[in-house]
């Protein structure tokens, strides 16, 4: 469990007091790949791709800095569901209970495709009872990248990818209301954005909205994972249904620079002073990519609004820890 | 309502803002954005584009993808859109199946892009026996009073054009009362007809805009009546007429409607050819926006062929 023993060893590089000013980045160095993060009660839960014999990594931290590796947050994967291929797992908090919305492959199809698990803790375990996947556009290429987001009115929203680079089709991103419970999608997926732009090749994916000021900020990652030429950008809309417009911005808010390489698979959360942060994996700038020995280690930075667009600063200095009341 | 930038994107643009063929646009404000319609093109029957700052368009695709069973595909045109209670109404015209003219329907949606449906048997709006009606285009008046313009398209059957007032609905989806004729093609630069109505009140009056002369053409060009009435009667002025005409840049302008930006500033958006390719199936209509300003009562557009202070920023000018 060579991930286990990295969190380790940032565990013991830095002090467990709360209240720290500053940190580093990498919060978690290990490959910690598609992260998502969630608050539940006073605790953070960190989810990701599956690593070593976890089907779904998780973490736990008080401060958004300090990790504490947990147990695999979905032992079991659907009955639908091939193990081996378990991708970024997102959480969310219904009225009752927990959903992680996760990707497997489909036994059936043999695509990837995107499942539904309950738990009754935020760290889970999880537990998928549905012998089908929740999305699988099979002819699409499959699903992928599920990201529930509720809105103000409580009601909740799911955003995810059709896997059409897969097998040379274009990718979109769509969103479907969810249910209460959580474990259906009502009404016809409305297609949202898609690959257009240069420095977004063959695809974007990892949708997570963000409402801010009112708007909605549709962050999505674009390019190939494995490559430098990752990144983040974003679109705008009124409405959690859309539409979203890219607003012409054609390069990416996040993007490799000399601390980080490749950064994606981002989403928000709240610090205890209700800062917003960016988390995201990024490759280290002399490892990029599995092969040339790298891992997706978790990130975060401040994302900060100025005349209403979203900024983010990736580095590796040390800099102010976020806030903590 | 209209979606409020906190900052413009651009502090300047070039036109045309879509720059592909866009023809007829009208530009709906909601709180979700603008939203651009436009006559079929490239597949779809109508197009439809959406915008948060009038520059940058994102295509959304087709917007009316079921036609009624009296139309027949292919020759959807300058549709627009009215927000109603509960949804959107979209007037646009199509082909009348039985008598080969064109003829205006009405379909609705419950979001602004669509998808519209209409499942009328007949036209919303036929007049056969004056060539059929087109360029359907509804107003809003401030007692809430709602009115469809037209046009009588008379110059496919040889016959003069007039262009039409009649009240709606409060829901927008049915005709109430008798037509009313505003203005027809009486001068010579409007050749055989005027068209593509949109009313747009300023200072207590009422400001029809119409297009007029051959929209293939270069002779394309935009016009204005006045009156103190919705219904008229509508005095052109003397002089003035066009306002919007062929001029560095831009060829046979038309097509055009008004909509006003977040901080209350007034854009004339239309269609335009571009000078070196006029006309089908060489050119194409794209999109171009403009500010519309009022002196002494006298409508004004700007010069269409420099960049311009963008939409939303107007209010830092």
């Amino acid at each position: 469990m060579p991930s286990r023993l990295l969190i380790i060893a940032v565990l013991v590089s830095l002090p467990l007091t709360a209240g720290v000013k500053t940190f580093t980045n990498p919060v978690i160095n290990a490959d910690f790949p598609d992260p998502f993060i969630v608050q539940s009660g006073k605790d953070y839960y960190a989810f990701a791709t599956n690593a070593g014999a976890a089907n779904v990594q998780a973490a736990t931290s008080t401060d958004l800095v300090h990790w504490v590796s947990l147990p695999d947050a979905l032992p079991v994967i659907g009955s639908w569901a091939s193990p081996g291929d378990t991708w970024a797992p997102e959480v969310l908090k219904t009225a009752t209970r927990f959903v992680m919305y996760y990707v497997a492959r489909d036994t059936a199809s043999g695509r990837q495709c995107i499942g539904a698990a309950i738990s009754s803790r935020a760290q889970g375990p999880y537990a998928d009872a549905e012998a089908k996947p929740l999305i699988c556009q099979t002819d699409m290429g499959g699903s992928i990248d599920p990201s529930p987001f509720t809105d103000t009115g409580g009601q909740s929203y799911l955003y995810w990818k059709n896997d059409g680079n897969c097998c040379g089709m274009n990718t979109n991103i769509f969103v479907s209301r969810l249910t209460p419970d959580g474990l259906n999608v009502k009404g016809r997926p409305v297609e949202l954005i898609h690959n257009t732009e240069l420095w977004e090749g063959p695809l974007v994916e990892a949708p997570s909205v963000y409402k801010h000021a009112g708007k909605y900020y549709l962050f999505y990652s674009a390019s190939s994972f494995e490559s430098s030429l990752y990144g983040v950008g974003f679109a705008l809309g009124f409405s959690p249904l859309g539409p979203f417009s890219k607003l012409g911005s054609r390069q990416p808010i996040l993007e490799t620079n000399a601390a980080v390489a490749g950064p994606g698979g981002q989403g928000v959360i709240a610090d205890r002073s209700g800062k917003p942060w960016m988390y995201y994996h990024a490759w280290d700038p002399e490892y990029v990519g599995y092969a040339g020995g790298g891992r997706r280690a978790l990130y975060i930075s401040p994302l900060v609004f100025k005349d209403g667009l979203p900024h983010v600063s990736p580095t590796v200095k040390t800099q102010p820890a976020p806030g903590v009341k | 309502m209209t979606p409020e930038l906190t900052q413009p994107r651009q502090t300047a643009f070039i036109k045309p803002v879509i720059d592909r063929d866009f023809p007829d646009p009208f530009v709906l404000s909601t709180p979700h954005g603008y939203f651009a319609f436009a006559t079929n093109a490239r597949g779809r029957d109508v197009q439809v584009a959406f915008s948060i700052d009038l520059i940058y368009w994102e295509e959304l695709g087709n917007a009316l993808a079921y036609l009624p069973p009296w139309a027949l595909r292919g020759f959807t045109w300058a549709p627009e859109v009215a927000a109603v209670d509960g949804g959107y109404v979209m007037y646009y015209v199509a082909r009348h199946a039985t008598s080969g003219l064109q003829c205006i329907g009405a379909a609705f949606a419950t979001r602004p892009e669509g998808p519209y449906r209409d499942s009328s048997v007949e036209p919303f709006i036929a007049q056969l026996e004056l060539g059929g009606a087109i360029d359907p285009s509804p107003f809003t008046d401030h007692d809430g009073r709602r009115y469809l313009l037209w046009k009588n398209d008379g110059n496919a059957i040889g016959m003069e054009t007039v262009i039409w007032a009649r009240r709606l609905s409060d829901d927008g989806r049915t005709l109430t009362g008798e037509r009313t004729a505003l203005i027809r093609n009486d001068s010579e630069w409007e050749g055989n007809l005027v068209e593509a109505p949109c009313v747009y009140a300023h200072d207590g009056r009422y400001y029809l805009f119409y297009s007029a002369a051959d929209y293939n053409a270069s002779s394309y060009a935009v016009g204005y009546a006045v009156s103190g009435a919705l219904l008229g009667p509508y005095r052109k002025p003397e002089n003035a007429n066009p306002i919007l005409a062929s001029g560095a840049g831009l060829a046979g302008p038309g097509g055009q409607c008004i909509v006003t930006d977040a901080h209350g500033v007034s854009w004339m958006v239309y269609h335009a050819w571009r000078p070196r390719a006029v006309g089908y199936p060489k050119g194409k209509r794209r999109m171009f926006i403009t500010r519309l300003a009022f002196r002494n009562g006298i409508p004004a557009v700007e010069p269409a062929d420099r960049p311009l202070a963008a939409p939303g920023e107007a209010r830092l000018a």
